[in-house]
């Protein structure tokens, strides 16, 4: 045995984990040294969180492992409840990807870090209390005595992810397993939490285990990277080295799409089609309000206010935000499945209806929607085949029998599968096949414009770009315009023209995507450039004022809703709330945007 | 579903999951039974014959489950109170079907006012004392078996309603039904193409509770006096019968008790097999 291999903290040698004859893993061996970190990535499926639980020893009892699991030389594997608890928190500790899921509802997130404590005897009552308080300030969370006693539900994400880790690293471990710390985040809270893992780690010589599918969040967190496919190592190196030169496949697509706009190739060029100047889809001032009822009291939230777009054909229209944002209402708003919605849309000029169940067939078949769960949008009752042919019982009711099983046929080979996966049912198909058939389902239409909400935000970043290529191939074929609904800024620089960016139900910033990324100047579009993992390596500044989430939609903050963020904020952004100010070729809702020089 | 379609999913399911196959049969079988047993039989089941009672099992005067204790055939009594109780099984369980299933999805799928309205109707229905309500219709109309069944199928269909109701609300906000929308289906056909298939898995298990749930609602009523009377049977009222005699007659109790037991049995693999079978994830 190596010399380095004798001092590694944690040692996995050929660990294998199969379910019946499905092998997860696949005799995987490596090594993590004290205070080190190690990414793992892959995409879902790779084996990965497999991996993790098998180090931890919460492997459900089905699934066959075998191998080595060496904790400074000890064996864990197979080892039995009473050795792993004395492991378990105080030497190892993990976070996982849902902090909601992983957090007990029922116990104030408080007493969650003192029962760690008590249960592992390293601390009594009031010191346990005084500790766990102090932990939860140490992970950065605002106002620390309130949220000590408060329950897991009314904390919001970020913070619940903070508490999370603070419940991981309270009894002092040598090595913090990180399984997806940060996928069930937004963009700019994910930021934070990745700088506060990586404080935290140095701070007090932790060793990391990061678990990811993103490349980009590894750049700044690890030292070493392996990447695994169907349970195998595929790559590994430095981190540096690996993302710089990847030599398979799979890690190049990989980097490709965690790096999106950053990587080697150029920007694709806006080519807004000129010639038909004629506006396809119009809409003006439409607004969205929920009534929310809370103990009684009923309670206007505001999910779109007053937005206004156009799109033209051929074009596509990016709106990006994060979670809570609007951009889902306002989607389901145009399209006529929100009562809620006022405001007028219009296509090609004619005024639509509220409601999708009012407007005309001619009018439906022209607007359609690709929804984010593939899955979920496909009847798991009907096979591939026969959803694909509903749109042609109701827009080409003479269609014989046979005419319709060549269209299907023809329109699955369009959208990359083959005929015969007409038989197959939804839960039978991959995310990515599941979503190909929806966007079947949409094109055999001959829409006018798709909308997509969020369509490739549940898939695997290669099956992404594989979607994305074929909305564009589409695009390219019959001048179909998009509106792409997303909070992911590489779907933006791939796919479009135009670009809104919302924040709590307004539109603060309008321009076209080559802009965006040049030169933002909103600061909030600012922050969301920097959020972006790998976007930093070339911006050596930390996230200066990257604090904070957005506020509760139910309580927007007076004046700019963006001010307790900003980091340019004035008084008068306290007071007034900016207008949209059009600008030769977009708009922005800024006191300061001329003044502000935001460009990278 | 073409017929050869069926019994390709019935050939597909005799591979995959014996006891289904195994109750479905066991069904059958009883039911054959219960309609020609007593036709082979030299007695009737309201005969008394005051030498033979509370006879054992004998083979010698054709008495196979014995006498009771006014000297009746047990054998051929049970047998036609199992047809009493599957035909209480098959009823109930078709009137909560047809009227539960529809009032349910209609409710659920139009929503707002429509399912206030129509879900208060249930709630009203739900607040009336079952045996009271029994007790009504008993007196109003003439004491029939008849009378049994509707009053078994009218408290039986509310639960489905509901059930139905519930999956339907939550499977209209589905993206799957949103899409449909989208791409102009009309919505009875949403609730016939994209709803109703969807139902079925929940619908088919939720009927084989009712079964036995109507079964013994059945014996309830009889041991009464407000379902079936003397010197009709059914297996409900056996068992009652049977267990003031368990101590010098045990047969009495065993024949009808072990029937009744059995056919709750394969109602219940029943579903939880009809349940696998229309379930798509489930199928390999």
């Amino acid at each position: 045995m190596t010399t380095a291999a004798r001092n590694a903290l944690l040692e996995v040698r050929e660990l294998s984990v199969s379910y019946g004859d499905n092998v997860v893993v696949d005799k995987l061996s490596f090594a993590i040294h004290a205070s080190e970190a190690l990414s793992l990535a892959g995409e879902s499926g790779s084996g990965k969180s497999q991996t993790a639980l098998a180090i931890m020893g919460l492997l459900p009892p089905n699934a066959k492992v075998s191998g080595e699991v060496l904790f400074e030389g000890r064996n864990l594997l197979g080892a039995g409840n009473t050795l792993l608890n004395e492991y378990r928190a105080r030497r190892m500790a993990m976070v996982f990807q849902d902090p909601m899921a992983a957090l007990n509802p029922y116990v104030t997130i408080g007493n969650q870090l003192r029962r760690i404590l008590l249960n592992h005897g390293l601390a009594d009552g009031a010191e346990a209390t005084r500790r766990a308080l102090a932990m939860l300030k140490r992970v950065g969370l605002p106002d620390a005595e309130r949220q000590y006693r408060a329950y897991p539900h009314e904390l919001s994400g970020g913070m619940r992810q903070r508490a999370l880790i603070a419940s991981a690293l309270i009894a002092e471990p040598q090595l913090l397993i990180a399984d997806e710390p940060t996928t069930a985040l937004d963009v700019t809270v994910q930021a934070q939490i990745l700088q506060l893992i990586a404080e935290l780690r140095r701070e007090n010589n932790i060793a990391l285990l990061l678990i990811t599918h993103d490349l980009g969040v590894v750049w700044t967190n690890s030292e070493r990277l392996m990447v695994i496919d169907k349970g195998r190592l595929i790559e590994q190196g430095a981190t540096r080295e690996v993302l710089a030169n990847p030599s398979q496949p799979r890690t190049v697509q990989m980097v490709t799409a965690a790096g999106g706009f950053l990587s080697a190739s150029a920007p694709r060029q806006a080519t807004s089609p000129d010639g038909r100047p004629k506006e396809l889809l119009e809409v003006k001032n439409l607004t969205v309000t929920f009534t929310e009822r809370t103990g009684g009291r009923r309670k206007r939230l505001h999910a779109v206010q007053d937005i206004s777009l156009s799109i033209r054909p051929g074009e596509t229209v990016a709106i990006v935000g994060e979670s809570g944002s609007g951009k889902s209402s306002l989607a389901r708003a145009v399209v006529g499945l929100l009562p809620e919605a006022a405001g007028t849309v219009s296509l090609l000029g004619t005024n639509l209806h509220r409601m999708v169940g009012s407007r005309t067939k001619s009018i439906r078949r022209q607007m359609q929607m690709v929804f984010q769960d593939p899955v979920a949008s496909l009847d798991p009752a009907m096979s591939t085949g026969s959803i694909i042919a509903e749109p042609l019982l109701v827009h080409e009711p003479s269609m014989s029998r046979a005419g319709r099983e060549r269209a299907v046929a023809e329109m699955l080979v369009r959208v990359g599968l083959t005929a015969d996966l007409k038989v197959r049912y939804a839960h039978e198909l991959s995310g990515g096949q599941a979503q190909r058939v929806a966007i079947a389902r949409a094109l055999i239409m001959k829409p006018a414009i798709l909308i997509c909400d969020e369509a490739v935000a549940a898939l695997d970043s290669s099956v992404r770009q594989e979607i994305l290529g074929l909305l564009q191939a589409e695009q390219q074929r019959s001048s179909l315009s998009l509106l792409v609904i997303t909070h992911d800024l590489s779907v933006v620089q791939q796919m479009s023209h135009r670009v809104m960016i919302m924040y709590m139900g307004r539109l603060i910033e309008m321009t076209g995507s080559h802009e965006l990324f040049r030169r933002p100047r909103h600061p909030y579009t600012r922050l969301l450039l920097d959020s972006v993992p790998l976007a930093r390596r070339s911006r050596a500044a930390d996230l200066a004022a990257a604090t904070g989430e957005p506020a509760s939609i139910l309580n927007p903050p007076a004046g700019c809703v963006f001010h307790p963020r900003c980091a340019h904020m004035i008084d008068r952004c306290r007071e007034e709330s900016p207008q949209l100010e059009h600008t030769g070729t977009g708009a922005v809702a800024c006191h300061r945007a001329a003044e502000l020089d935001l460009s990278s | 579903m073409s017929g050869r379609a069926a019994l390709l999913l019935f050939a597909n399911a005799a591979r995959s999951n014996r006891v289904l196959v195994a109750s479905v049969v066991t069904i059958m079988l009883l039911a054959v039974v219960a309609i020609v047993g007593p036709l082979l039989s030299p007695h009737s089941h309201i005969t008394t014959n005051l030498d033979a009672r509370l006879l054992a099992p004998t083979l010698s005067s054709w008495h196979l489950f014995g006498t009771d204790d006014l000297g009746r055939d047990l054998f051929v009594r049970t047998l036609a109170g199992a047809q009493v109780t599957l035909l209480v099984a098959i009823v109930a369980s078709a009137v909560s079907l047809l009227i539960g299933v529809t009032y349910g999805a209609v409710a659920g799928f139009f929503g707002g006012a429509v399912d206030a309205v129509m879900m208060r109707l249930v709630d009203v229905l739900y607040a009336l004392p079952f045996t009271f309500f029994v007790i009504l219709l008993m007196v109003v109309f003439e004491r029939s078996l008849l009378l049994v069944f509707i009053a078994i199928g009218a408290v039986n269909w509310l639960d489905m309603a509901r059930i139905v109701r519930g999956q339907t609300l939550s499977l209209k906000e589905r993206e799957f039904v949103q899409a449909a929308r989208l791409i102009g289906v009309s919505r009875l056909a949403i609730v016939l193409r994209h709803i109703t298939p969807n139902l079925l898995g929940t619908v088919i298990v939720y009927v084989t509770l009712t079964i036995p749930q109507a079964i013994l609602m059945e014996s309830f009523l009889s041991f009464l006096g407000l379902g079936v009377q003397e010197p009709d049977a059914s297996l409900g009222t056996l068992v009652n019968a049977g267990a003031g005699h368990m101590e010098q007659a045990s047969w009495m109790l065993l024949a009808p008790a072990t029937l009744l037991a059995l056919i709750l049995f394969c109602f219940n693999f029943l579903g939880d097999g009809l349940r696998d079978l229309t379930d798509p994830r489930k199928q390999k």
